[in-house]
């Protein structure tokens, strides 16, 4: 599943580290998250959403719609 | 279209790990002396002694570097767990050969001894209980090394150039690396201390045990208190490794039962079951995080 955490956190200048911190989680899982090797589970997903005041789908795009879309 | 993550492009910092191996390698080897059989092969083939005694400290040696080289090579661009593969093999090979060129840490058995009388030799679950000791304890060594010294000490232990992020190692997290650590050498000195009580007199086996407890019960209390400190996705390497070991042991476990009821394999006893599942559950949660973690947790089991 693709996110857009990255983009989301330069923008407000964090480092994975202030995210983590924030998130409550490690910076291995922010790494591990932003980079598509795992995918949150549904609490830390709206965590996440609610950090950034976006719904979870404007954070996480699921490949399967988007290639239906396409 | 919305903005996604995309391929980081920010410069690699250089492993040293090779190098760092290469001087662990020399260390070790300077513990040994050369294997009597092996050493006879040589000058067998017309060898002069003096020439395939130092070839046998210092082949072992290039051996290991040379491994990790044909690793880095053969590794580059697949995915994580094929290197994992890839390197877990060529430095069992590299290993092997060590073993085979020299007799290593000649002089702990006579300390043993002193400490717990003399030691019968040992048999193939002593060996493998050494074997897994010495390995635990290393793994402790090195994780808790990063515990202490922080980034510098990944730095020299990572294999491959590596993400600046996946190096870095934080204040806080330095505290997981030493529980880690002491988890690993913990399980070791419990393994190390079954052997010897394995191997010693009836009268002495007491103490031997009582080291072995005490050990296995910090390296359980240590790995309890990492658990508790850990997110969801470490939670789930964890469980996925642990699930992957249940499966191998299972299997393997029916078909020794099969082979044995043919009398295909001998009994196990156990001390035999212990090796088994702490061998498979290495294994298994060192594939299963560096497959999904990468560089970041390549130094030994989670938890």
């Amino acid at each position: 599943m693709k996110n857009r955490l990255r983009v989301l956190r330069a923008e407000r200048e964090w480092s994975q580290a202030d995210l983590a911190d924030r998130l409550g989680a490690s910076r291995q899982t922010v790494n591990a998250i932003e980079t598509g090797r795992y995918d949150p589970s549904l609490p830390l997903a709206f965590k996440i959403a609610r950090l950034f005041g976006l719904h979870i789908e404007e954070i996480f795009i699921d490949e399967a719609v988007e290639a239906a879309a396409e | 279209m919305a903005r996604t993550v995309s391929a980081a492009s920010t410069p690699k910092v250089q492993g040293r790990g090779v190098l760092t191996l290469g001087i662990v390698g020399a260390l070790v080897v300077a513990t040994g002396a050369p294997d009597v059989e092996t050493l006879a092969s040589i000058t067998g083939w017309g060898v002069p002694e003096p020439i395939a005694r130092a070839g046998m400290y210092v082949a072992p040696v290039l051996a290991i570097v040379v491994a990790m080289l044909i690793g880095r090579a053969l590794g580059k661009g697949r995915p994580m767990g094929v290197r994992w593969l890839l390197y877990a093999l060529l430095g069992g090979f590299a290993g092997f050969f060590m073993g085979l060129c020299l007799d290593l840490f000649v002089g702990v058995p006579n300390i043993i001894a002193m400490l717990s009388g003399p030691l019968a030799e040992p048999g193939e679950i002593e060996m493998i209980l050494w074997s897994l000791g010495a390995l635990c304890i290393a793994l402790g060594l090195m994780v808790g090394l990063i515990g202490l010294v922080g980034q510098p000490a990944v730095s020299a232990l990572q294999v491959e150039d590596a993400d600046p992020e996946c190096v870095e190692v934080r204040k806080s997290e330095r505290g997981v690396f030493t529980l880690s650590g002491i988890g690993m050498a913990t399980l070791g000195i419990a393994c190390a201390a079954l052997a010897v009580s394995r191997q010693v007199a009836e009268s002495e086996r007491f103490g031997p045990v009582i080291v072995a407890f005490v050990a296995g019960l910090l390296s359980v209390v240590a790995s309890y208190v990492l658990w508790r400190g850990f997110d969801e996705m470490q939670r789930r390497h964890v469980v996925d490794g642990y699930a992957a070991s249940a499966i191998v042991v299972t299997l393997g476990a029916f078909a020794w039962a099969g082979l044995q009821t043919l009398g295909l394999a001998p009994p196990i006893d156990a001390a035999g079951v212990f090796v088994s599942l702490i061998f498979v559950q290495l294994i298994a949660t060192s594939l299963v995080t560096s497959s999904v973690m990468g560089q970041m947790s390549m130094f030994g089991k989670p938890a």
